[in-house]
Order: structure tokens, then C-alpha cells, then sequence
């Protein structure tokens, strides 16, 4: 008996419901809306913090372009034109290098291989900071 | 302890084997094709064998297989995918266990919801191993195309699980 109320209950399972597709509607708009929020908001340079560990290891201005090796891993960051990417890494997924430019606060690159983050900063609190790794 | 539904040991045996590697070469085959989609989007094909083993088998083998899913990776991939994997495969199991235990969800909204905790337990154990919280920045990305992967995951379980459920039925305990 018990097994074919199961079966019964999974049988129901296969239909798609109009529930189903609002709730997916709903949060696909919700997340993208996020997400464009957040890629959006208050770009332009400032500065991007490089983080091994947790800990900050190096202050990249990005008025300034260039290539800056990360000191002690295998893996060079590229600023351009306020942008920052990580332009080469020797872990195996390259998620890192896939994520590609990123410029506005809010924004990261992280390479968990490496326990790499680099985050951007916004422009008003690194007044006094001029790079350097 | 005993977690075999069926009558027979062997045949438990065997379908579990091919369930983990139904598991192993659906997540093979989906990075093949993951480096054309944004960084660390994936399809979570795997879920359907998960979502499978759970219906078709029963929870604590599903279980085995998220354990087992995830010690491959380790031995494949290294640590810190070890230990994503393992966050974002038990994330995602309890809430695919507590659906089909407690509700009548459909495997579309299992499928969804078991994405989405998958993304969210990966996310965490990132940010444990970045030490930062600036992983969660992806979240609203992943969550965007967590939700239509598990979409596309439901549909597809839809159709190949109660094949699979059907075939079996007749050969469990009663």
C-alpha cells in the first residue's frame, strides 16, 4: 500500500506546473536584475585589492595600465583602461581568466585554486594609494 | 545496516555502480562543453542521477552517490574542488531529500530549488576557503542561470526518471 502512494506522488512529479514556471520566472528575473545592479553600480577607477588568503597582499591603481604579476603565485593581473583581469593563472579551471575585465565596485575575480580574490574598491577611499605589488 | 530496497543484493549493487558512473560521465561530459558558457556556470546534468538514485533507488543511496560524486572530484581535481563539491552535493541533497520526502513537488521545482542550494553551499565554502565573502558576488549570475539549468534538469528527469521507476518497481521488497 505504502509503496503505491509513493509511486502515485511520483507520478505527479512529472508534470510541470504553472507554479513551477512562475517561481523560476520569478527568481531568474530577481537574480539577473541583481546582477545587472551590482555590475552596474558606481563604476569607474579606483583601486583593486589582491587577496591570498583573506589577506590583503596588494593594492593595484587602475588609472594606471599594465601587467602586474601576483608575487609568489603564477599569475599576472592586466589593468586597462580602469579595467582589471586576470590575464594569466596556472590553476587547472581557469575560472579566474574566463571571469574576464571586471571595473566596478561590488565586482571580484576569484581563483579558488589559488585562494585568489581580487576585488574592486571603490575610488574615494584610495585617494592615497599608488599601487604596488 | 541495510539500505537495499530491492530483493536482490546484486542487483542493488550494480544499479548503484551505474549511478555513480552515470554521475561521473555526465559531469565529464558537461565540461566539455562548460568553457563556452560564463566562468563557473555549469548545467548540473549530475543532479539527474542524484534526483534518479533518490526516486528510483532510495534517499541514503543518493547520498552514497553525492559522497561518492564528490571524493572523485577530490582525487581528480584537487582540494578546494573537493571540498566545493562536497558543500554544494550535500547542500543540494538535503533539500532534494526534504522536497521529495515532504512534499509533492514537481522535479522541475526540485530540480530549481536543489540548484540553487547547491550554488549557495559552493558559494559558502568558497568564500571559507577565499576567506572573503566577495564570492557572493556571483551569486545573482549563478542563481540567473542555476535556475534554467534546473529547469532543463527537471524536464529531463521527468522523462527518463519513471522509465527508470517503472522498470524497477517490480523488483523491490515489499
Amino acid at each position: 500500500m505504502k509503496a503505491q502512494a509513493t509511486g502515485s506522488r511520483n507520478n505527479e512529479r512529472k508534470t510541470l506546473r504553472l507554479r513551477d514556471v512562475v517561481i523560476a520566472a520569478v527568481l531568474i528575473v530577481l537574480s539577473a536584475a541583481a546582477y545587472l545592479f551590482l555590475g552596474k553600480r558606481d563604476s569607474g577607477a579606483g583601486t583593486a585589492e589582491v587577496y591570498a588568503n583573506g589577506d590583503v597582499i596588494a593594492k593595484i591603481d587602475l588609472s594606471k595600465d599594465g601587467v602586474y604579476p601576483i608575487s609568489g603565485f603564477d599569475m599576472e593581473l592586466t589593468v586597462k583602461d580602469g579595467k582589471i583581469c586576470v590575464s594569466h593563472s596556472d590553476c587547472p579551471d581557469k575560472v579566474c581568466e574566463r571571469t574576464g575585465y571586471i571595473s566596478s565596485s561590488y565586482q571580484s575575480i576569484v581563483c579558488l585554486p589559488n585562494r585568489i580574490a581580487v576585488k574592486i574598491v571603490s575610488s574615494e577611499k584610495s585617494d592615497n594609494i599608488d599601487v604596488v605589488i | 545496516m541495510n539500505i537495499n530496497p530491492f530483493k536482490s543484493a546484486s542487483r542493488y549493487a550494480a544499479l548503484t555502480g551505474l549511478m555513480l558512473a552515470l554521475a561521473l560521465t555526465l559531469t565529464a561530459l558537461e565540461s566539455t562543453f562548460s568553457a563556452f558558457l560564463p566562468a563557473g556556470v555549469r548545467i548540473g546534468l549530475a543532479n539527474v542521477a542524484v534526483l534518479g538514485t533518490a526516486v528510483c533507488v532510495n534517499i541514503p543511496t543518493a547520498f552514497l552517490i553525492t559522497l561518492l560524486k564528490s571524493v572523485f572530484v577530490l582525487l581528480t581535481r584537487g582540494v578546494s574542488a573537493g571540498a566545493m563539491s562536497i558543500c554544494g552535493g550535500i547542500a543540494a541533497f538535503s533539500v532534494t531529500a526534504l522536497l521529495l520526502s515532504k512534499t509533492r513537488s514537481s522535479y522541475v521545482m526540485i530540480s530549481v530549488l536543489s540548484a540553487i542550494s547547491h550554488i549557495i553551499g559552493q558559494l559558502a565554502m568558497a568564500s571559507v576557503l577565499t576567506g572573503s565573502a566577495y564570492t557572493f558576488y556571483y551569486a545573482p549570475l549563478l542563481i540567473a542561470t542555476g535556475t534554467a539549468s534546473g529547469f532543463i534538469t527537471g524536464t529531463v528527469s521527468g522523462r527518463v526518471i519513471p522509465l527508470l521507476e517503472k522498470n524497477l518497481s517490480a523488483h523491490r521488497k515489499q
